[in-house]
């Protein structure tokens, strides 16, 4: 393999010597200028904010590198940042981020904004990064990773980070376009989107995709190794389908966004004690809101904005279980459901003195008027469990960015948060970001930040598990020494430092009495580590990613080692124009070292590479694009988490990707 | 995991290695640092040098004819300083290009072209009114800007970059502009509603 992959290299090595892939933009002309694909539009955003000024680590995936490397979901865009992990339990995708991301949390410890709104549920504070995300990644503009905490300008649960995705405009799709896709598994996948810029100032986007996958049709899973289990071999029970819908519309100061997404997924893993290969064990989660913001300047330098928002989230599983041994019936469906609704609305006053100041204040209201979980066989009808909440949340937060010299920027803010479910926190969070020659920064950051219990942790009873509403938040603080370094010909040299200590983990433990499962402030987790980046971009050309992370989490009282945690990361990712502006080829790569299990074995390390080769016409029409995933059909599996008999959870073999798009002007 | 154990991480350094050869051989190009997220204000800043090199300005806006063209940048400055020193090494019509930050008391007079960031839209009105009677090229990146009375409008359309022209205030300020750029722009007039 690593054979046919050297000379592939080898040429687009020679290519990149020899194509014009490092233009000075000075020496272009007008005409060379305009037709310069412009990926990151500050512009819009009206608070353009220079990404080495940012208070933070931030790495930036564009629509472009989403097409160019073929990412099919957030999860594949995230896998690729640095210092990034993703972990795969063949029905949701879980995130890592410096050493920390314990099978099976729902990746409660980011945020996840569309276009600033939180798309975090009411319930398990999840946030859908997988193949169950209401977004399609083509509607992507950008995302923007924001590492450590950032919970002063948002909600609770930016614990470790904020994943900030931006969507595309009307003007950027203007004015019919369809993409459609083939994949491994008998994948199909579809996508119509209309967008414009009316004459008027109004500008629509609309879009609507469908995806329906078989899944793979045998998954071996060694802990059924038996005759009566079908010797571990779970078939046909891999398959999901999902269906997209976004809206977004913009009329002076306003944008409203609508996003709405449902999918059904089979559950090969016979999750909770169900039973092993049936295809009716499912989850169906439905995702959806609606955002008006209104932006308004007003005179001397003052911006007030504010948003109000409705959100809907429902989790229904359907469950097979075999009763036969407790002389039941062999076969009883079970239904797990959590169903959240709740609406919000966010004020932000911000003021810009002219040059060298500004701050930003602001409160949110949030109001979660049904937070419901629930557990019943449906024949013969027994309810285990039900339980219906509310809960508010009240901030205040504000932040100041001064300039006290050149080259040298304070940034600081202070976050008060009031949960109606365990009372209030203040939170503080400083930056001082020094640019003492051109092309060279250093960022001394700190944070200090909460992940708030959920509703899940707080209060989930059904058989097998317990309540424990005396959660209170887990608490991290945040120190990080960022260096960056620009140099000639396109190339950024970053090393960072981190020490994060985790305080009042919210843990799952077995009460040894009960049997029961339940959540507790158990354990204090560091975290401490380094991570080194060279990257280069030139625009319209090569550009390319080698990033290494070093990642030792700990945990503080038992000195072990923490579940899910590599200690080493390597990604790698090159982009090259193979024909200037028309062919791109593209390779990224994972490295994920070993990581412990939740039995205490060890899941293996692993290697994955993927290839994309992009076509694309020179009027931007249409768009050809073929992709190779885990190129070298590396085994490999990933820790499960807690309610799987599964110690690991084997993860995709070599499989492909074909995609077409077009546009009619 | 039945494959050799050798050979992943060999596979991972040849890999590695080849990406960060490629990453840092040397392209042929004397080009400045751009990062990615810069591309959109180095290219912005590339527009500057070009309207300037298709715009006239009126007989004794310049002193001698070495005399340098002030491209003055009001408030916050989001161009990198990499790309401005290139910029710097250039002359226009025998001008050298000298960039210099236009702060809010500054006259806005001894500028020849003036740059109003979208993050200092609050003040462009002000700065309008504060260039007139000056032939100062007033370029902004603000929705409405020419309608306001700008004479050059960035924009971003369809993830490409193009401009508004204001022929009455290029007019208004005594400058010629080429038919070149008129041919390129999207020509907008004052928004009689002001």
């Amino acid at each position: 393999m690593i054979v046919a992959i050297l000379p592939l290299l080898a040429t687009t090595e020679a290519l990149a010597q020899e194509s014009p892939s490092g233009p000075d933009l000075t020496d272009m002309s007008i005409e060379e200028l305009m037709s310069l694909r412009i990926e990151s539009v500050y512009g819009a955003s009206g608070f353009k904010q220079k990404v080495t000024e940012a208070p933070a680590s931030v790495t930036i995936i564009t629509s472009e590198d989403i097409q160019r490397y073929g990412y099919r979901t957030l999860a594949d865009i995230l896998r690729n940042v640095p210092g990034s992990y993703v972990t795969y339990d063949r029905n949701y995708d879980y995130l890592g981020v410096r050493g920390f991301g314990l099978p099976g949390q729902y990746n409660n410890s980011f945020t996840l904004l569309f276009d600033g709104h939180r798309v975090n549920d009411n319930i398990f504070d999840a946030a859908e990064i997988g193949s169950d995300s209401p977004l399609d990644v083509d509607l992507i503009d950008r995302v923007e990773v924001i590492r450590g905490p950032n919970s002063s300008l948002y909600v609770a649960s930016a614990f470790l980070g904020v994943i900030n995705v931006i969507t595309k405009r009307g003007r950027d799709v203007s004015h019919v376009a369809m993409s459609g896709e083939v994949a491994s598994y008998q994948t199909y996948k579809g996508r119509i989107s209309y967008g414009n810029k009316l004459k008027n100032g109004l500008e629509v986007l609309l879009s609507g995709s469908f995806y329906d996958s078989q899944g793979q049709d045998r998954l071996f899973f060694k802990e059924f190794n038996s005759p009566a289990t079908n010797n571990g071999i779970a078939t046909n029970a891999d398959g999901e389908e999902l269906h997209q819908f976004f809206a977004g519309a913009s009329w002076g100061g306003f944008t409203l966004h609508g996003v709405f997404g449902s999918r059904e997924k089979t559950i090969p893993t016979a999750s909770f004690g169900s039973i092993f290969n049936v295809t009716g064990t499912r989850t169906v989660d439905v995702r959806g809101y609606i955002d008006l913001r209104y932006e308004r300047q007003l005179a001397h330098g003052w911006n007030l904005s504010s948003r109000t928002y409705y959100d809907h989230f429902d989790n229904d599983g359907t469950y097979e279980y075999d009763h036969s041994a407790s002389d039941g019936p062999p076969l009883v469906l079970n239904k797990n459901f959590a169903h959240g609704k709740w609406w919000g609305e966010e004020v932000t006053v911000s003021k810009q003195a002219f040059g060298n100041q500004r701050w930003i204040a602001g409160t949110e209201v949030q109001d979660s008027f049904q937070q419901d979980q629930g557990n019943y066989d449906v024949e013969p009808f027994l309810e285990y469990f039900s339980d219906s909440r509310t809960s508010t949340v009240v901030s205040l937060y504000v932040q100041d960015e001064i300039r006290l010299r050149k080259g040298l920027i304070l940034n600081a803010g202070l976050r008060y948060d009031h949960y109606s479910t365990f009372g209030g926190t203040t939170n503080p969070r400083g930056a001082l970001i020094y640019n003492p020659w051109e092309n060279t920064t250093f960022k001394f950051l700190y944070g200090q930040s909460f992940r708030a219990p959920n509703m899940f942790e707080l209060y989930y009873d059904a058989p097998g598990n317990q309540a424990n509403p005396s959660l209170r938040p887990e608490t991290v603080k945040t120190m990080e020494l960022v260096w960056e370094q620009y140099l000639p010909k396109h190339l950024l040299l970053a090393v960072t430092g981190f020490d994060y200590p985790i305080r009042h983990l919210i843990n799952e433990q077995i009460d040894p009495a009960s049997g029961n499962a339940f959540f507790a402030n158990a354990g204090s987790l560091e975290l401490r580590g380094l991570e080194f980046v060279v990257s280069r971009s030139v625009p319209g050309g090569l550009q390319g990613r080698l990033s290494y992370s070093f990642q030792n989490a700990t945990d503080a009282s038992t000195r072990t080692a923490v579940t899910n945690s590599p200690k080493h990361l390597v990604q790698a990712s090159l982009s090259v124009p193979v024909v200037p502006h028309k062919v791109f080829a593209s390779m990224d790569l994972q490295y994920v070292s070993r990581r412990i299990t939740l039995a205490g074995t060890y899941s293996g390390a692993y290697v994955v590479p993927n290839f994309t080769l992009l076509r694309r016409s020179a009027s931007d029409k249409w768009e050809l694009s073929a992709s190779l995933y885990n190129a070298f059909n590396e085994r490999y599996a990933d820790p499960a988490g807690h309610g799987l008999l599964e110690n690991e959870i084997v993860q995709d073999g070599r499989n492909f990707r074909i995609k077409v798009g077009y546009r009619f002007h | 995991m039945n494959r050799p154990r050798h050979k992943r991480p060999a596979s991972l350094i040849i890999i590695s290695m080849m990406v960060l050869w490629i990453l840092l051989s040397s392209a042929s190009s004397r080009a400045v640092a751009v990062n990615e997220e810069d591309l959109e204000y180095a290219a912005k800043l590339a527009f500057l040098y070009n309207f300037a090199k298709f715009i006239e300005w009126p007989p004794g806006s310049f002193h001698s004819p070495s005399a340098p063209l002030v491209i003055c940048i009001a408030g916050r400055d989001p161009f990198s300083p990499g790309t401005e020193n290139e910029l710097r090494t250039r002359t226009v019509s025998g001008h050298p290009i000298e960039i210099r930050p236009l702060r809010a008391t500054d006259p806005v007079g001894v500028c020849g072209m003036v740059f109003i960031p979208v993050t200092e839209r609050d003040q462009a009105d002000n700065i309008l009114q504060r260039s007139r009677g000056s032939s100062t090229l007033t370029v902004g990146e603000i929705p409405g800007f020419a309608a306001r009375g700008g004479i050059i409008n960035l924009t971003v359309e369809g993830n490409r970059l193009h401009f508004e022209i204001n022929q009455l205030a290029a007019e208004r300020a005594g400058l010629k502009i080429s038919s070149r750029l008129f041919s390129l722009a999207k020509i907008v007039t004052d928004d009689p509603r002001r």
